[in-house]
Parts: structure tokens; sequence; C-alpha cells
């Protein structure tokens, strides 16, 4: 990566539109490092990745910063060559990327056509030798074996499940060795208990090379634990800039703070009815921030509660002024039950209002 | 000479003769040189056809709405209009090139790569270039820096829309014979002809067709072995989901039991385009076969940005000006022709309606042939070699098959079926199973929303998602079968022509008010059936369903 | 697996049935084989069996031999033979079939008026109504005089006169005759050379016609029936008969004949006898292909042009020998057309 780059964001756009509805009129720097694009299906993630990618180009407004030959691009349905091997899909991209991209006749149509056939005819009679293995595909290669792939090295992508042709996706990807990766919800077939794994590699490989990445995810646990920035996209707008920490820890408002994860949004007159403490500006509580105790008198009951293991969902009645409302908690176990009185209490830490 | 007019007198130009190929040298034109000149053109058209059919199936892929509806209805009219409409539309125009060799040639060519030119689009939709849009780009990105490589890939990924669209309009542009009949064309097929209407035995006749019949074979073999050589796959077979339809599905009873949904039976278009038969080999050297020369010409269309030209010129109206053109050219104009000089002869035509048996025999035997050819599709096991095997047949075009099956009923078996409806039936059943299981493949697939249909049951949808395509897979059939020529003339029994013999017949008179008020009629009738029957089917499905 | 078997069988049983009620409900028709034209041949056919009460089943040929020819059908269908009557648009073929006695010699009512040189001798074929040779015309290209296309210098452009394909039709027979005038070997330099000075090969006589017509071609050779429809047609054509070097012209009658072993054979000698009548050759002469009676018909019931034709038509070459020449020429042209 250049040394320059630190300072200057990698693309810059302003007032950029595609389509009548896809995004509309935004602006935004993605700087170097690691970018999350976050949103609900259909924000526009995928449309902005494409424009970065250099796959679709903006009907209105610029967009500048890295082109598009430094770019490693995994799209949303893996973009895999489906008459090449997972080994050749490594092999050619570990290629020396091309200087000449390809006949350049500029619009003489019918030269530029004949001479496709010639090349054609030349490749069948002369069909082009497999490139010489060097440091660099052999290092490629190895990336097979890194995302479990090696046994499919000779598969075919239909051959592989979805999972495998996720990881082939983003196998590739690195083995292009570009300045930037782009992501749209890589490894999003993979089991769960394999991603963070994969995750791994891909950390590794951003160490190794100095690379950044913008990727697009649903999850909220991928984008707190990879991402240092956060872009956060709804219908087609920007809601949302900056690091992904204060994001999670201090959301602009209720509809920010979903996108990485549950958490309570708590108004200064709602913490007087429902928490034990007072709380004196509208906040944020993640689930880790709240706690849940078993009582034998107070005005809370549990109407219901729903364990999900890293979080618990809990909905309480207020029983003199018979208002309910669900919170999020992080309990040990599952153990409310449905006619329980308890009590909340916020964390607050001190750097937190 | 005595008094020829100076006009006719010029010392011979030679050009009639420089092309050796060309009629009316001074030597005989062997079978050989015949074969070579219709080998020559139909490789022309089948080459200008794959060329231009990628990007128009792309464009056609955009379209929307009522003018996507358009779009389909201008492009593939022309290869549905009757060789003798044309023909009897353009007696004029023809005539004029009459004295041109190259414009006599030119107009044959032209017509004929405009009728046939629908076959390569709608392969191409059937079977779209297996890599996607974001794979190109994602190649274009890491693109080796050989150019040689580059364009080795894009080969590899053209997938076999280029090539089988490529080897069917070759097959049938190969085997022409009607146009070539109407224009009198110099091709293997009147060769063939003219030796049956010299007196030569069949044997004899058909062993003078043993070399374009062996062209025609090996361009076959090359296509089935095409599906077998590339590693462009996803689905075991080839052969659309209606194929792999479990046995006893079509029926709601059996629908409803079943617990598992299908889902291997609901492959995307573009899973019926990739769905190839998979090569374990790991060399790419592995496709190398026997018909890649050929693959390669095709190939070229399917490489993804030749046809960028046409977005290079910026030029949106330029498909929809060669539709215009096409359907005008080959379609409007000379349907125009034949209303305006049938509008004074309708009167007449029904003062004495002498059409009424040929009509009726025209229907006969484009129902039975229809229904047979439906059927064959219908009950075809699901692999695809017995599909092939009754599809293939038909690409020999109709003379072939119709001397084959005049000979089949020869025999002294069969003699007893000679001069009935069943032979014409069967040679027009076998002229239909390529158009058949084409239309199978595009429309009579299993669908997960049919299945779910057939679950509930609703007979509206059942309606929607499988019996009105298949209406309408069966409405081109009959179509095509009421137009045949060929077929009909050599096989249909004594005293029951069909309509489009009889108005041949009636063809070479010129054109007059009351042939042109027949035409009129022998083209409206397949219309008013379809429209009726179409009709009387939407009636029966909305008053049913829910 | 079952059921498709059923289905099978039910379609095969189908195919039969509607097989065997075919038979069964054409068996009382008489089949007639016709390559005249359609457009003439039915009403006269059309009437016959309206008289009589005789169904008729009809095949007829086309243009150029669009179909197979039905000749070649009827040598073809020699063992199992399904036609009754044979009605030819010319002479020579119907002396093949006579060879190969493949028909039933008859001599009825019809027979004994149509002179001997129309006729063959046993009763096998009798002829009626006859067309001519003639060479066709554009009078805005080349005027009214009519041009001699038989001595023409070799080199000439001949790329504006028609000529229909000579495998078959009435343009074969103008082959056999001048095969029979000239000899095999000056047909053969006289087709070769035509076909080197670019003469265009048309599809079949009404093609020439056509192009004519049209001024595409400014001459070509035709048959009287194909001028009167250009003529009728307003189009700016005239003709001239076809001379041979004797003066002789080429008259070319229709035919008909028994094929035997005819199923119905009472019901195809009526219609024999219905052909050769007077009444049948004044309506073929008094339609629109003006057709030349070969028997006796009241003049005053003739159209001027039919008699115009009729000093020609007897100045007509005798056809009835040129069996042998055909045979010849025949085998010739199937050299050259697909050698």
């Amino acid at each position: 990566m250049h040394a320059g780059m630190a300072a200057e964001p990698l693309w810059q756009l302003e007032a950029v539109s595609l389509g009548s509805t896809r995004l509309r009129e935004i602006s935004a720097s993605i700087p170097n490092g690691v970018t999350a694009i976050i949103g609900w299906s259909g924000a526009g993630k995928t449309s902005l990745l494409n424009l970065l990618a250099g796959f679709e180009s903006p009907d209105h407004g610029t967009l500048h910063g890295i082109a598009a030959t430094q770019v490693a691009w995994v799209p949303q349905n893996g973009g895999l060559w489906p008459h090449c091997t997972a080994h050749e899909h490594l092999e050619i991209a570990a290629s020396p990327p091309a200087t000449v991209p390809d006949l350049n006749l500029g619009s003489r149509a019918i030269p530029e056509a004949i001479g496709r056939w010639v090349l054609d005819v030349g490749c069948w009679m002369f069909p082009p030798k497999k490139p010489a293995s060097d440091a660099t595909i052999e290092k490629a290669l190895s990336l097979l074996t890194a995302f479990d792939l090696s046994h499919r090295s000779a598969a075919f992508p239909h051959e592989l499940s979805e999972g495998e042709q996720s990881r082939l996706a983003v196998a590739r990807a690195l083995a292009m060795r570009r300045d930037v990766l782009l992501m749209d919800e890589p490894l999003s077939h993979v089991d769960p208990a394999r991603t963070g794994k994969y995750w791994q590699i891909i950390r590794d490989h951003l160490a190794a090379t100095g690379a950044s990445l913008v990727f697009s995810t649903h999850t909220p646990e991928i984008a707190l634990g990879e991402a240092q920035h956060a872009l956060c996209l709804r219908a087609g707008n920007i809601l949302h800039t900056g690091p992904v920490n204060a994001l999670y820890s201090t959301p602009p408002d209720e509809e920010l703070m979903g996108y990485l994860g549950p958490g309570n949004w708590v108004t200064p007159e709602e913490g007087r009815r429902w928490l034990r403490q007072q709380i004196n500006t509208t906040r944020c509580l993640r689930p880790e921030q709240l706690t849940l105790a078993l009582v034998t008198a107070g005005p809370l009951r549990v109407e219901q509660s729903r364990f999900h293991g890293s979080y618990a969902e809990v909905e309480l009645r207020h029983v003199p002024s018979n208002a309910t409302r669900t919170f999020f908690h992080r309990p040990a176990r599952d153990e409310v039950r449905r006619g329980a009185l308890v009590q909340l209490t916020a964390l607050l830490s001190n750097a937190l209002p | 000479m005595s008094r020829l007019v100076e006009d006719l007198v010029h010392p011979v130009t030679g050009i009639s003769l420089a092309w050796g190929f060309l009629p009316n040298g001074s030597e005989p034109m062997g079978i050989g040189a015949q074969t070579t000149l219709a080998l020559v053109r139909a490789i022309f058209i089948a080459t200008l056809a794959t060329l231009a059919s990628g990007p128009t199936s792309r464009w056609l892929a955009t379209q929307r709405g009522r003018a996507r509806l358009l779009a389909w209805g201008l492009l593939v009219v022309p290869f549905f209009t009757p060789t003798l409409l044309i023909s009897y539309g353009m007696v004029r125009f023809s005539i004029a090139l009459i004295v041109s060799t190259w414009g006599h040639e030119a107009l044959y060519v032209g017509v004929l790569g405009l009728k046939l030119f629908p076959v390569a689009v709608v392969i191409r939709v059937l079977l779209p270039p297996p890599l996607s849009a974001e794979g190109c780009y994602t190649y274009h990105l890491a693109a080796p820096a050989s150019p040689w490589s580059q364009r080795w890939f894009h080969l590899r990924a053209a997938g076999q829309g280029p090539w089988i669209a490529a080897g069917l309009v070759f097959l049938l542009a190969f085997a022409d014979f009607e146009l070539a009949s109407l224009w009198s064309v110099k091709t293997w097929t009147m060769a063939v002809f003219d030796a049956q209407i010299g007196g030569f035995a069949l044997t004899d006749t058909l062993r003078l067709a043993a070399f374009p019949f062996c062209i025609q074979l090996a361009v076959l073999v090359a296509l089935i072995l095409s599906r077998k050589d590339s590693a462009i796959g996803r689905t075991e077979s080839s052969f659309p989901s209606r194929f792999k339809k479990p046995h006893g599905a079509p029926t709601t009873a059996a629908v409803q039991t079943r617990k598992i949904l299908p889902l291997r039976a609901n492959p995307s278009a573009h899973e019926f385009a990739s769905g190839l038969k998979p090569v374990r080999d790991e060399a790419p050297m592995a496709q190398r076969s026997l018909c890649a020369p050929f693959k390669s010409l095709c190939a070229l269309c399917g490489k993804i940005d030749f046809p960028l030209w046409l977005h290079r010129c910026r030029a949106p109206f330029l498909p929809w000006l060669y539709l215009a053109i096409s359907a005008a050219f080959v379609t409007l104009i000379p349907l125009g022709i034949v209303i305006v000089q049938a509008i004074p002869g309708v009167p007449r035509l029904f003062e004495n309606f002498v059409l009424g048996r040929e009509l009726g025999a025209s229907l006969l035997f484009a129902v039975g042939a229809t229904a047979a050819a439906a059927a064959l599709v219908t009950f075809t096991p699901r692999s695809r070699v017995p599909a092939l095997f009754l599809a293939a047949p038909g690409l020999f075009g109709a003379l072939t098959i119709s001397l084959i099956v005049l000979a089949l009923f020869q025999v002294p078996m069969l003699r007893e079926l000679y001069d009935t409806p069943v032979p014409l039936v069967l040679a027009l059943t076998v002229l239909l199973l390529p158009l058949a299981f084409l239309l199978g493949a595009l429309w009579l697939r299993q669908t997960a929303p049919l299945y779910i249909a057939r679950q509930i049951p609703s007979r509206r949808l059942i309606w929607e998602l499988q019996n009105r395509p298949r209406a309408i897979a069966c409405a081109i059939l009959f179509c095509w079968a009421w137009f045949d020529f060929t077929a009909s003339s050599i096989l249909a029994p004594t005293g029951f022509t069909p309509v489009f013999v009889r108005l041949h017949n009636l063809a070479h008179y010129g054109q007059t008010a009351v042939l042109s008020a027949m035409m009129i009629a022998a083209f409206a009738t397949p219309v008013a059936v379809l429209l009726l029957t179409g009709t009387a089917l939407h009636l029966y499905a909305r008053g049913h369903g829910r | 697996m079952r059921k498709k078997l059923t289905l099978i069988a039910l379609a095969v049983a189908l195919l039969i049935g509607i097989s065997l009620w075919w038979q069964a409900a054409h068996s009382g028709a008489l089949v007639v084989y016709c390559a005249h034209d359609a457009i003439y041949a039915d009403s006269i056919l059309h009437d016959f069996e309206k008289r009589t009460g005789i169904p008729i089943s009809i095949r007829y040929d086309t243009e150029a031999t669009k179909s197979l020819g039905l000749t070649e059908l009827l040598i073809r269908e020699k063992d199992n033979p399904r036609c009754d009557v044979f009605w030819n648009n010319e002479l020579l073929g119907m002396t093949d079939l006579q060879e190969r006695g493949i028909l039933q010699p008859y001599k009825g009512s019809g027979y004994a008026r149509i002179p001997a040189a129309f006729k063959a001798p046993d009763g096998s074929w009798t002829g009626f109504a006859a067309r001519m040779r003639v060479i066709i015309f554009n009078t805005q290209k080349i005027g009214t005089t009519p041009p001699n296309l038989t001595s023409i210098l070799p080199g000439t452009d001949l790329s504006r006169i028609g000529i229909a394909k000579a495998l078959y039709g009435t343009t074969l027979t103008h082959y056999v005759v001048l095969w029979h005038e000239w000899g095999g070997g000056k047909v053969r330099a006289w087709h070769r050379q035509w076909r080197a000075d670019g003469v265009k090969e048309l599809d079949g006589n009404a093609a020439v016609k056509d192009a004519v017509a049209e001024g595409a071609c400014y001459a070509g050779f035709v048959d009287t029936d194909d001028y009167f429809e250009a003529k009728d047609d307003g189009r700016p054509v005239a003709m001239h008969p076809v001379e041979l070097d004797d003066g002789k012209t080429i008259c070319i009658p229709n035919t008909v004949a028994i094929i035997r072993h005819a199923r119905h054979s009472r019901a195809a000698k009526k219609l024999v006898d219905f052909l050769l009548s007077e009444e049948t050759e004044l309506a073929l002469a008094n339609s629109k292909s003006r057709q030349i009676p070969l028997g006796p018909v009241p003049e005053d019931r003739l159209q001027p042009d039919v008699r115009a034709l009729e000093p020609w038509a007897r100045k007509g070459v005798d056809l009835t020998a040129l069996g042998p020449a055909r045979a010849e020429c025949l085998a010739w042209l199937k050299t050259w057309y697909t050698p």
C-alpha cells in the first residue's frame, strides 16, 4: 500500500446517484482501514460496492479514489468462473495483471472483431500454456489449504457447496494481492463455527499486505469484530458514517442503534419508570449494560421472556401504569419466568453520560 | 440471328461465370458443387445469426412489459411466416432480381437469414452465457497480461449458446428446400428433388443425398458431443427440468402426497443454460475437441465485449430498427400486399368457396401432428438420449424426411397405410419434434410455483403457470404444421390436399384478387382456430379457478 | 410405465382405425391423377362428378412438379396402383408409361373422334386439347417483331432470355423434339452454349412468363396458356410459335389413360370418354388457357385466339414417334442436372 494513502480516503463520493432509488445523491468518504457497510436488505449496500468496484458507474455525481485495477472484488454472487476449477481461479488471480487489457482498436468494431476471431482460431490451434509456477502462484494456491479447499481444487464452481463457493471467492480476492479488497457479504454461506477462522485469514492478509477492506454485512458481530469504520445505509441514503465502536456505544438514534444488534433506547422519562437509577439523557443501553434481577416486590412484572444465548429478550409490565415494554439484557442463563417480579439496573460507566 | 434486338446482343460479361458456384455455367453443377454452395450459404447465415444473436438476446432480456411483447412478436414472426406468402408477396421484386445472379442470391440468403435469425436468438435466450456479469468483471480485474490467455478464457466461458445456435441455424439453412424451390436457387435439396423428378430410384436419390446428409450428421454429432465436452455445468442433465420430472408428478393427486419438494426440478433459465454434463477433467486443454474449430468460431459471438459496438454507438434504437425491418420485409410487406389485393376478391371467394376441403385437410394434419409431437415430448423419458434421438431427424429437412417416409410406406407391411393420412402425420410429427423439444425446454418446465399451485390446488394458477404455456407451445406447433408445404405435397393422400399445396398450385398464375383472398383465408383459419380455442380455454380456466 | 404403454397402444390403435376408416371411406371414389393445371381441370372434373354421381379423388401435380412428378409416382406405384385415370398435360410421359405396361388400353367413344396422330394405336392413351410451344416476348422491351431465338450466335448475352428447367414438363418435350430433329450432339452443344451465354433457367414456364411480363427477361419459351395468362393480365407481351428448321411447330396435347388394374375401371372409362368429348375440348378451348381442340368441333363455338392457333397446330411435329429420343434426352438431362 502506498505510504501517502494513510491520510487520503480510499474513495470520495459526492452527490452520487444510481438508478432512481438505489443510491440517492450520497456523499461520503471511505477511509483507509476496514470499513463495514451496514444496512437492511435493499438499503443500497451492493449498489455502493458495485460503484466502488467500478462494476457500475454513477448516473449522477462524482466518485474519486482508487482505480478499479487496484481492487479485488468479491461480488454478492461470488462471481466465480463456471468453467474454471478452484485451482484455476487462484492461478489466474495470482497471475501478473494485464498492462494492455485487450486488443485496443478504439471504436473500430469490425477490425476488432476480426482480430478477436483470429485470436480465437489461434487459441484453438495453440492453446495457451499454463503460466509457470512461481512463488507468488504457489503462495496463492496455499490459500486453498487455508480455506479448506485443497481437496476441492479440481472442482468446478457448480460442484462446490455454497459455503465452499463463498470461501473460494474470498480466497481468489486475497490471491489478487490488491491495495483494496471489496467484499459483498463475504463468507455469508459459511457455517458460523468456522467463520472466525476464515476472518482470521483475512485479518492476517490485511496485516501482511497493508491492504484496506470494505465489506458489507448483515451480521453485527462481524461488523463490530472486523471493522474500524461503519457506513450505514437506508433506502439509498447514507444515515451515518463513523467509527464502529462509537456507533455501537453511542448511536445517534434508535434506528442506528439497531444496525449493530439489539439495544434498549431509553429516554430519561422511561428511565424513571423502568430503571432503578436515573439517566440524564436519552441513550442506548446495550444488553450487556442492563441487568435484570429477581425481587419479591416491585412494579415490574415479567410478561414474556425469550433466551437467545448471548442475550435475552424480556417483555415487562409496569403494573402501576399498566405499560409494557421489551428489553434486551444479557443473563447468564435462562432463568426468568412469566409472572416473576424483577428490577432493571443500568450499568453506567463514568465515560458514558 | 435474324431479329433479336440489339439490347440482347452484348458480349458475355463473364460476371455470372466468375463465381463458379453460381448458376448458368457452361458445365453442369454437380451435387458436390451444389452442396458446397449450400454449405457456404449456411455457414454465412449461421455465423451472422450467431454474431447478431448475442447482443439481441441480451437486449431482449432488458425489455419489459408491452415493449418486450412487441419485441418478441417482431422477432419471431419472420420465422413463422410461410415461404409461400413471402414468395407470393415478393414475386415482382424477386422477378426483377432474376437477371442479377448476385441480386437473386442476396435476396435468397437475406430472406433465409432473416427467417432463421430468431432461432439463434431464442437459443441464446435459452442458453445464456454461464459466466455472470460479476464473474466477467472480476476476471477483467484479475485478467492476466496475455491477450491469448484472455481470449482462451472467454472462449471457454462463452458456454454452449453460440455453438448450439450456430449449429441449429446451419442445419436449417443447409436443409432449406421450400424457399430454394420457390426462387429456383441452386442447392443440394433441389438437386435431390430433380433426381426424384428425373426418375431416379429412391435409393439412388438418397445415395445422391449421402454427402450433404453426412455433413448434417456431422454437425448434429458435433452438437451432441459439445454437450459432453463442456465443463460449464451446474446440473447433471443438460435437458430442462421437465425431463427430470418424477414419474407421476403431473397429477395433482400425486403431487399432494409428495412430501419433499423436488428442488432439482426447478432450475432457473440460467441453470438450464449451463445445465451441461460436467467433465471431471482438471486440465482446461481437455475441452479441446473435434468440434472446437467450429465452436471457436461460434464462441466468438459469445464473447461478452464483442457486442459492445452496439453500446458504443449509443443507438438503442438499432435492435428495434432491425426487428422492424426484418418483420416488415419478411412478413408485413408481403402480407400487406396480399391483403390489399385480397379485398376485391373476398366477395368472389365467398360466392364460390372452394377451399373448404383443403382447409379441413390442413386442420386434420396440423392437429394430428401437433398432438403426436406434444405427446412424444410429454412422454419422452427423462434421459436426454431418447429426446435427442427423437428430435434430431427433424433437422434433416422436410424433403429428406418426406422421401424417407414415402419409401417406408412402400414397404409391403406398411403399404396398406400408404395414401392415407398416416404418412403425412408421421412426417409432420418428425418435422415438428425439434421445435417441440425446444418449446418444451422453454416452457414445459416443472417449477416451484407450479408445484405449490398444484398443492393448493388452484385451477387458475395451474392454467397460468402450466397449461397456458403448453397451449401456446401447441399453438406454435400447430401453425408450423399448418404452413408446411414440402411434406404435404409429397405425402398427402389423394383427394385430401392441404390448403398450401393447393395454393401453391394456384400461385403460379400470378397475383389475382381471388388468389390473394384464398391466401388470406388460409392464413386466417389457423388464427381463428387458435383464437377460438384459446378463448374457450381461458374462459374455462377463469370460470373454474380460484 | 403401464400407463405409457396403454397410451401408446391407444395411439397406435387410433392411427390404424383412422387408416382403415379412410380406406373404407375412399374405396368408392374414382382416383384421378391430374398433371393439368388445377384451375382448369377442377371445374371439368367436378362437372363430371355432378353429372354422373361418381365421386372423384384428385391428386394434382404442381407447376414445375413441385410435388413428385405424377409419372414417376405411377411408376413407383406400379405394383400397387391407387390411380384409376391419369390426365397428363403432355404426351411423352404417357408413352413412357405405355412402354412400361402401366396403361390399360381403352377405345371408347372419345377415342374415335381424335385424329390418329394424337392417340396410341392400341388405345393405351389418347390426346385431346393441345397447347403450343411459343416464344413469349415483352413488346415494351423489344418491340412487336418476334425474336428468333433458335439461331442466336454463340457468345451473345442471353441473360435476358428465360427458359424453364428442361427436366420435366413441356420444356422436356421441347428438348426431345429438338433431340429428334437435330440429334443429341447438337442439342447438348446448344444447351451448353446457352448456359455459358447466361440464359436464365427458371423453375417453370410460369416463372418464365412472369419474368418476361415484368420485363426482367425480354423473351422466353413458354406454352400458349402461359402466354394468354399474361396477355389477359394486361401485360405488354406477344408471342410467336416455336418453329423448327423445317417449319414445323410443337403442339403438345393433353393425354388421358386408364391405369392397368384400376379398381374402378367402369367409372374410369366414363371419365375418359367425358374428357375426350367435344364438350370438354370446347370447354378447355374457351377457358382462359385457350387449348386447341384436336377432334372436330364447330368452329363458330371457338374463340378467335384459338382459331388463330389452329393453323399453327396443324403444322405440329408428330410426337408419337419420339419415344427413343425422349429416353436418350432424358438420360442426358439427368446427368446434367444431377451429375
